[in-house]
């Protein structure tokens, strides 16, 4: 018996956290996404854009459509500026070059 | 065998003494005190400094205690202070890791740590409330912080019941418990 409610509240302990990581990566992103979007973006900005030396923004995570975003812009020229805009898995959804 | 240093030599002593040592460090050992005053008394005379386990245990737990305690301060104030920016949905997180810490540390009277919790959030956001009293709106100025504090100390409370489940699951049943 008091091993059934042991097992019960660990069961539930780890359902909590589940919906609590599932909830913060909603609003947060996550660790591995970031690094599956930042690999994506590098091998992209280096096959399209190599010989523009573009300054690369920081991977932020927008949590009104669930992706990631880049911003990026070129020193040389002043009005050379956009954003690529990544899905969770890596994807690249939307290059606004 | 090369020769050790004092320090060593006292590393040693007690398993020389105990006869557990391999024959190379007991040699090393009797190597050192040929040569060295101090560890020869220390040897002779039987003058290891004494260890009390639950001394140790005591001073480490104390270490602990201040260390968790100042992780909450610091974590409470982290999370506060980036509750108006770009960042304040990472306390989606941190709030419930000080509300797991503070159960681990403080146990039954972590509601301590849920009531400082909830002042520092309210006093944080009453400041960002001036504006209201400024315009006469004093109840609003003194409402509206009510509802950050409670959402706080709420993510922090889940952190708490989530600790207390996994301490509940994984907790050594006593022997009394067992005969029962």
């Amino acid at each position: 018996m008091k091993k059934t409610i042991k097992i019960i509240s660990i069961s539930i302990a780890v359902i909590l956290l589940s919906g609590l990581l599932f909830f913060a990566n909603a609003f947060v992103g996550n660790p591995v996404s970031k690094f599956l979007v930042n690999k994506s973006a590098d091998r992209h900005i280096a096959e399209q854009y190599g010989d523009l030396d573009l300054v690369r923004g920081e991977t932020t995570f927008n949590f009104k459509d669930g992706n990631y975003f880049i911003k990026l812009h070129s020193d040389e020229v002043e009005d050379l500026h956009f954003s690529m805009y990544y899905s969770m898995l890596g994807k690249l959804q939307l290059d606004l070059y | 065998m090369s020769k050790i240093t004092c320090d060593i030599c006292l590393d040693l002593l007690p398993l020389v003494r105990d006869e557990v040592a391999s024959n190379d460090s007991k040699n090393a050992v009797l190597e050192h005190i040929l040569t060295c005053e101090e560890c020869r008394v220390l040897y002779t005379e039987n003058e290891l400094p004494a260890i009390d386990p639950e001394k140790i245990t005591s001073k480490i737990k104390k270490k602990l205690f201040y260390f968790s305690l100042s992780l909450i301060v610091l974590g409470v104030v982290l999370g506060a202070s980036i509750g108006a920016g770009q960042f304040m949905f990472y306390n989606i997180i941190l709030m419930p890791v000080i509300g797991a810490i503070a159960y681990c540390t403080l146990k039954g009277k972590c509601y301590y740590s849920l009531i400082f919790v909830f002042a520092t959030v309210y006093l944080r956001w009453l400041f960002d409330s001036f504006g209201y009293a400024l315009h006469g709106e004093l109840l609003n100025a003194f409402i509206a912080p009510l509802w950050w504090a409670l959402i706080y100390t709420g993510l922090s409370a889940f952190g708490v019941i989530i600790a207390f489940l996994f301490h509940f699951g994984f907790r050594k049943e006593r022997r009394h418990e067992k005969n029962d």
